[in-house]
């Protein structure tokens, strides 16, 4: 696992301007603010046209994977991020074509994969990546990421230079990069919680997608996706549920024993629920003799899961390792874990993650396995739930049906229920076409647009990009709509990213999702939703029929609880956020021209003189929300941003003109 | 009875009622202007019983009778009166 960073100049001119001598020095300033990303060793390459480079944590051929990597003629090179699972598989077919390989590793085995095929190599690819690959002879520059969104990468344009990084602070230390906040996609992402797979939050810079490819050569420039998330109608699953309970468990398990290929340790993620526990239980049932469970637990009983963790510990057989997290603990990391996470957030939820790859990387594991995907392809999420039953809701018929829904939430209980029907009831026909299924959610985020200084659609972006990806979208039922939809917003946007990758690799510690191997992901598409939801609307009833000894009976049969984290009322009154009083005086706040600082200041007043109970989940949101863009704002626009003195271990930096021609 | 309902309701969800730009007109409808969410609801009927000391039933829960600031007003007018 590493961070990768370059530039492409566009044009002969942009090449000119930039002063060649320069280039080391951009590229290791560059990689000295990914250093947490890969601390073990540094190397970069350079020409006239192009430099690149990338920081690496060694975690498979520890000895000679360092990179860049070239091929043998020295024509093709890459600097890669991620691991690719399916690499002995894929090297052993390159063999048969009469590749020969200088190393073991499996950034090797992705070069030659592209040397082969070219960009049809992308869907072989069964991985966890973001990689750059140069073609001395053409000057092409090929930039890629994995299908689902695991490993990040940015690009940005500045003056006929093409620059990208795994992270944007990478940015800064690029000549003439500079940052601006979107408004518009600040609007987008208040509304959505995300940012959109192609969207940063800040102007000009964006993401390659999720399973997109962009190819340079000179000022020509190809983006396209070389896979596409869909729920096709052919090939449906027709057989018995014996036989797709069966299949579910094979494939899950083929894609766990993939994810422990590893020359380091492999320790797991146990949240207490269910997909954590079967990814441990089949670590185990594949090989590994002894696994370390981590875990967070709260000292605040709303969001703590410490006794199922130990109950599912014990039952397992783990060696655990749980990290109590108090409020303070939340208010103290966060201005930390959003310098990481780079775009606003809407949750806290992502803090504890941070602390827990701190502790983690104390104890020496590099790798951990974890249970993302599995609620988006198994319907785990109570957001489906909600689609089914709100569609044509009666309040006065179905208000009892509500009792199946956030049983988490605190004012979803019996006393309420008619109050909440009335709501439902007012959202039971679709409004905005084609997002039915979150219509509620994206309503309640109305309240959150109030902060920002112009008023705007905040689902202009989102309907946009819903027309940009008919018909695929258009043919899609109800659930399916709700489930791309979140595969296009929650999980990249959010949970595989700033809650994911960016707080493990601020670490050094990398997270492998077996739910995310695409033969897992594909295979639950063509699956019926009664498989997946059951007679009874039971979530992930596919997972739990075939895995029926994974959790005891005590835990299987509670409803699923979300993992959350205290969000607001971390900062009320604590000592450990008095940096949220200078962040949000009057002066402060002027400086952020997008906002409407009246009424930030004025909803500020409110939630801090709220009482216990009092402050509703889209005030929790719109505070985290306006907390996390402030600070960025800082870090990113006004340049105030933690430095930290990093050594590089330079272990390759090759002047490409030096090099015989390609 | 008025300026104890405007109050609550200026107070909790932040606006300002009126007719020039920014404000909000008596008779919007709370709800599909995102104005008030399933918690602020929940919120405002108790408050309501409460305050007024009135009992509101499942049906006038249902109903829209409490989905902008003068419906709310003449709704809790005719049961304080009856």
């Amino acid at each position: 696992m590493c961070g990768i960073v370059g530039y492409f100049h566009e044009t002969d001119d942009a090449a000119a301007r930039f002063d060649a001598a320069r280039a080391p020095g951009v590229l290791e300033s560059m990689l000295a603010l990914m250093h947490h990303r890969g601390p073990d060793e540094a190397g970069y390459y350079h020409d006239a046209r192009t430099g690149f480079g990338t920081a690496r944590l060694s975690i498979i051929d520890l000895s000679t994977g360092q990179q860049p990597i070239p091929d043998a003629t020295k024509r093709f090179w890459i600097a890669y991020n991620g691991e690719l699972y399916n690499y002995k598989e894929l090297r052993a077919e390159l063999e048969a074509l009469g590749h020969a390989f200088q190393s073991t590793s499996d950034t090797e085995v992705l070069l030659h994969a592209y040397m082969q095929w070219g960009v049809d190599a992308l869907p072989r690819l069964n991985a966890a990546y973001a990689c750059a690959i140069y073609d001395r002879a053409r000057e092409e520059l090929l930039l890629a990421r994995d299908r689902y969104g695991k490993r990040p990468l940015f690009y940005v344009e500045v003056g006929g230079t093409l620059v990208f990084a795994s992270e944007m602070k990478s940015f800064l230390a690029f000549p003439g990069a500079r940052f601006e906040v979107d408004e518009a996609q600040l609007a987008s992402i208040f509304t959505i919680w995300t940012p959109l797979p192609h969207q940063s939050g800040f102007v000009g810079i964006r993401q390659i997608p999720n399973g997109w490819y962009l190819k340079q050569r000179g000022a020509a420039r190809t983006l396209a996706p070389y896979t596409t998330l869909d729920w096709p109608r052919e090939g449906r699953f027709t057989g018995s549920s014996a036989e797709a309970i069966e299949r579910t468990r094979d494939v899950l398990s083929d894609a766990v024993r993939l994810r422990l290929r590893s020359d380091v340790e492999v320790a797991t993620y146990l949240s207490g629920g269910l997909d954590s526990a079967i990814t441990t239980q089949l670590a185990l049932a594949n090989g590994l003799s002894r696994v370390h469970s981590f875990s967070i637990t709260f000292d605040d009983k709303e969001f703590d899961e410490s006794s199922d963790q130990l109950e599912l510990s014990r039952y397992l057989g783990t060696s655990h390792t749980a990290l109590p997290v108090r409020r303070g603990d939340i208010a103290r990391a966060f201005p930390a874990a959003i310098w990481h996470g780079e775009v606003p957030v809407f949750r806290t939820a992502f803090v504890p993650m941070f602390l827990l790859s701190r502790l983690v990387n104390e104890k020496g594991i590099k790798v951990v396995l974890t249970g993302e995907g599995s609620d988006e392809s198994f319907l785990g999420y109570d957001i489906f739930k909600e689609a089914i039953l709100r569609e044509g809701f009666d309040p006065e018929r179905d208000a009892e049906k509500l009792r199946r829904l956030y049983p988490y939430l605190p004012h979803f209980n019996d006393a309420n229920r008619k109050a909440l029907a009335s709501v439902f009831g007012q959202f039971a026909r679709e409004k905005t076409p084609g997002l039915f299924s979150h219509e509620l959610r994206f309503h309640n985020s109305l309240f959150g647009l109030r902060l920002l200084r112009q008023s705007r659609d905040g689902l202009a972006d989102l309907k946009q990009y819903v027309a940009d990806n008919d018909p695929v979208f258009g043919r899609l039922g109800l659930v399916e709509r709700a489930q791309w939809l979140e595969w296009k917003t929650l999980l990249p946007g959010y949970l595989l990213s700033t809650q994911g990758d960016r707080m493990s690799m601020a670490h050094s510690v990398e997270g492998r999702c077996p739910f995310l191997d695409f033969r897992v992901v594909e295979w639950a598409a063509r699956l019926p939703q009664e498989l997946k939801l059951g007679p009874n609307m039971d979530e992930k009833w596919i997972l739990k029929q075939a895995f029926p000894d994974t959790l005891p009976p005590s835990i299987l049969t509670k409803p699923k609880q979300p993992y959350r984290a205290p969000d607001l009322s971390a900062f009320l009154g604590s000592a450990d956020a008095d940096y949220t009083e200078a962040l949000f005086s009057e002066g402060e706040l002027a400086k952020l021209p997008f906002l409407n600082a009246a009424f930030c200041q004025q909803f500020l007043k409110k939630v801090r003189s709220a009482p216990a109970g009092g402050i509703s989940q889209r005030e929790n949101q719109a505070f985290i929300l306006l907390l996390s863009t402030a600070l960025l704002h800082r870090y990113f626009v006004q340049g105030e941003h933690p430095r930290r003195e990093v050594r590089l271990n330079l272990v390759r930096a090759v002047d490409g003109r030096t090099l015989p021609p390609a | 009875m008025d300026d104890t309902i405007r109050r609550y309701l200026v107070d909790t969800l932040l606006i300002e009622f009126g007719d020039d730009g920014s404000a909000v007109s008596e008779d919007a409808n709370l709800f599909e202007s995102g104005l008030i969410d399933s918690f602020g609801f929940v919120q405002l009927v108790a408050f309501l019983e409460k305050t007024f000391d009135i009992k509101i039933s499942d049906e006038e829960v249902l109903s829209d009778a409490l989905s902008s600031f003068a419906k709310i007003r003449s709704f809790v007018e005719g049961k304080v009166a009856s």
